[in-house]
């Protein structure tokens, strides 16, 4: 089962990088299944999933990556067994380390799991995070195969450059994609980067294909 | 700055104005305003101020701030002509105290409320407290232990 890991700190873009390869994957005819953790007593961003059309799996009431681990892998099971997607996409809350959630999959006992992180940086404010939220930054950039820059229609050239610095320094030669706030990629772009995707990207409806 | 602790608020916020005005501005103000005055406290970190209203006809309008003087981010769109607007706000702040957000986020509607010629009422957390949400992240120092001094 291929699970795509979307990390960032809140407000990153997150929700909208999800929403947008749901929407491609399900263009496509592809079975995608979104998981999200939302910290909060009332969860935002499922229930405007819910009201896209979209199939959400919701985790609250913790963090998936120190509470709520657990119930992640249960959320798995039990979707791949009701649901058989194509793939599962789950986002974790803006604050988790995806470290803890990365150390937990290898016990799912279900289909066997190939997991891609991509994490979604902010550049408008990675200057202050990197200095006050370090440990949390370094480690989302540190975990991630893949890593986009977002809200560069909304940078400067300044804040892109220094987005570009801070991934060289803390993971050297990953990718790096630049894409706007309405759309951080597209599956195409992310398919040069992650080459599974590319089984995704001809329209091959099944007949019971659907989110 | 030697810790941060997040303690996420969510709250039903209920107006009622007699003002004409468009929604939508108004659900941008209020959480403009949220953020400023989260701001002017100090020492915190605007993570996300969201915003959720959904219609009767199936519609909805998100509104999300990431901090002052960063540019609002709309999904939607406007809701349907009326004096009412239920939106569920939902605040994810390092730094301040879940009380205290609930304090600046009422006051702050309070104070949009009078400016609409309007009341509004909060209900904080959906009706009930969850201390699992907070306490996932006093106890977590990947989360909180910032390095800034």
């Amino acid at each position: 089962m291929n699970l795509l890991l979307v990390t960032g700190f809140l407000g990153a873009g997150k929700t909208t990088l999800v929403l947008n390869l749901a929407a491609a994957l399900a263009e496509r005819g592809r079975r995608a299944a979104i998981v999200i953790n939302e910290l909060g007593e009332v969860g935002v961003d499922d229930q405007l999933m819910r009201r896209l059309g979209f199939n959400v799996w919701e985790l609250l009431n913790g963090c998936i990556c120190c509470t709520l681990s657990g119930d992640l892998l249960n959320t798995l099971y039990q979707l791949d067994t009701d649901y058989a997607p194509d793939v599962v996409l789950v986002e974790p809350t803006g604050a988790a380390d995806p470290r803890n959630v990365l150390d937990a999959l290898p016990l799912y006992r279900g289909r066997p799991l190939h997991v891609t992180v991509i994490t979604i940086l902010d550049p408008l404010r990675l200057p202050l995070l990197m200095e006050v939220l370090t440990p949390l930054i370094t480690s989302q950039i540190q975990r991630a195969q893949l890593v986009l820059i977002g809200k560069a229609d909304l940078a400067t050239d300044v804040d892109i450059d220094f987005a570009r610095h801070t991934v060289a320094d803390l993971h050297p030669d990953i990718p790096v994609l630049v894409g706007h706030a309405a759309q951080p990629a597209t599956l195409d772009t992310l398919r040069e980067h992650l080459p599974w995707l590319s089984g995704f990207s001809n329209p091959t409806p099944p007949p019971s294909a659907g989110m | 700055m030697a810790e941060w602790i997040l303690e996420p608020y969510a709250a039903t916020v209920r107006w009622h104005v007699t003002e004409p005005g468009v929604w939508t501005g108004r659900m941008s103000d209020y959480l403009t305003a949220l953020a400023g005055r989260c701001a002017a406290r100090g020492s915190c970190v605007i993570g996300h101020l969201k915003a959720l209203a959904l219609f009767a006809d199936e519609g909805f309008l998100q509104v999300s701030v990431v901090g002052v003087d960063l540019p609002v981010t709309v999904q939607g769109q406007e809701p349907p002509e009326g004096p009412d607007l239920t939106l569920t706000l939902n605040a994810l702040v390092y730094g301040i105290p879940r009380a205290q957000i609930a304090e600046l986020a009422a006051d702050v509607a309070e104070t949009l409320a009078r400016r609409w010629k309007g009341d509004v009422t909060i209900e904080s957390g959906g009706g009930q407290e969850n201390p699992a949400s907070g306490h996932a992240h006093n106890d977590h120092p990947a989360h909180e232990r910032g390095n800034a001094g």
